[in-house]
């Protein structure tokens, strides 16, 4: 299955996990969100997504300025997003949890 | 964001070409996303991550991509089935607006603006005065005259204060309705096409005026003018309908009413004379036959029907 398709749903909570762990900037949530094995995920969408978070209230934001390069904007969360990111993680375990049993079954089947 | 140390051409072209895909989007909003997007691939590119396009994909679909995941509207839908022409159309109009140059001369028209606020209002005043067929001052030919041109001045004076209130209104808050602002600020661009044609017609026909007055001014000196057309000769007559002649005509104030020649002396004319002096004022003027000093037809006259004086003669004056 194509994962993209999964990420898509998902990349709302995923964002507000890392950025609840510690503030980031842009690219800094990219690097962070593909070390944790979303390798997959594309620059625009994690840009966009925490644009529409930031817009959307669940996150807060700040330009720190920086010795090399550009001055960099920093998201951190904020209740709304932690509350949403409660929210996610609820309907994900649930979610996940049907899913992995419904395919494991499946598979005991199959085999 | 801003205090940018170099940015390599590499990137500088790939968030010029995603800004082009995103030129619908409000400025600060585009202004935002390309900010965090510069920064990022400033990043990665000094982290050596290879080529920006390799690894990101053609700008189109990257701005693509941002729009959707930052849940931004996609550009305008296009109505009913565009035409290839029409798309391309569509994204030349896209890169000629996000091109520096459009971008510099957009903001220079909304420096500008104000002038044009206070002409649009002259305009729309003119363009009601040329409706209405109102006469315009002829001292102050740009000023059309509703009763006086006083009036004139004061209509233009309040639509200038309402124009440039509604301009800044209008600016600080946007047009509720663009399109209707756009195609009103057209219609107060061609009704210059009349208003200006009013203007040199009232200005153009006062100088002729003028020039006719001056000229006419200046003839007075060397001839006699009636109505502004020069008279070049006088016919009298008496009471009962008859043709005089050698009749010396003055004005109130004593002035002889002088008809000399215009262009030199006319070996033609029969000058009359006192005794000492030649007399101009004496009417008609006759002219001999060229080479004699014969007036041939002395009692020639314009064609008039003269009505004989019924009125009772005034008493005549003894003596002189």
């Amino acid at each position: 299955m194509d994962r993209s398709q999964l990420l898509r749903g998902t990349l709302d909570a995923a964002t507000l996990a890392v950025v609840t762990e510690q503030d980031g900037y842009g690219y800094d949530v990219l690097r962070r969100l593909r070390a944790a094995g979303l390798s997959d995920v594309g620059d625009a969408s994690v840009y966009g997504t925490l644009r529409r978070l930031y817009k959307a209230g669940a996150l807060t934001s700040y330009v720190m300025p920086s010795d090399e390069g550009p001055h960099r904007r920093y998201y951190g969360i904020t209740d709304l997003g932690r509350d949403q990111l409660v929210e996610a993680r609820a309907a994900w375990l649930e979610f996940s949890r049907a899913m992995t049993s419904l395919l494991q079954s499946k598979a005991e089947v199959g085999l | 964001m801003s205090s940018k140390p170099s940015i390599p051409g590499e990137v500088e072209e790939y968030v010029a070409a995603v800004r082009r895909a995103l030129t619908d989007l409000p400025r600060a909003e585009q202004d935002d996303l390309l900010a965090e997007v510069e920064a990022s691939l400033l990043e990665a590119t000094e982290e050596g991550a290879g080529p920006i396009g390799a690894r990101l994909g053609a700008p189109e679909q990257f701005a693509a991509e941002l729009r959707a995941a930052a849940g931004l509207h996609e550009p305008a839908p296009p109505v009913g089935r565009e035409s290839d022409l029409n798309r391309r159309l569509r994204a030349a109009r896209g890169r000629a607006l996000a091109h520096p140059a459009v971008t510099a001369l957009r903001r220079l028209g909304q420096e500008l603006a104000p002038i044009w606020w206070v002409l649009r209002a002259y305009l729309a005043v003119g363009a009601i005065a040329c409706a209405l067929g109102s006469a315009w001052s002829s001292r102050l030919p740009i000023v059309p005259r509703f009763g006086s041109a006083e009036t004139g001045l004061t209509a233009i004076g309040v639509a200038v204060v309402v124009s440039v209130w509604l301009g800044l209104e209008l600016r600080r808050h946007g047009s509720p309705f663009p399109r209707v602002a756009v195609i009103v600020n057209m219609a107060l661009l061609l009704a210059a096409i009349p208003v200006v044609a009013q203007v040199t017609d009232t200005s153009s026909s006062y100088q002729s005026l003028l020039a006719r007055t001056n000229a006419a001014e200046q003839q007075l000196y060397s001839g006699l003018i009636y109505q502004g057309v020069e008279v070049d000769n006088i016919y009298p007559y008496s009471r009962d309908g008859r043709l005089l002649h050698d009749v010396l005509l003055y004005d109130t104030t004593g002035r002889a009413l002088d008809l000399p020649a215009f262009h030199g002396l006319d070996l033609n004319r029969r000058y009359v004379s006192n005794g000492h002096l030649e007399l101009f004022n004496s009417f008609p003027i006759r002219y001999y036959e060229p080479g004699t000093r014969l007036v041939v037809r002395p009692n020639a006259a314009p064609y008039v029907k003269v009505r004989p004086v019924l009125t009772p003669r005034l008493p005549t004056t003894k003596g002189k």
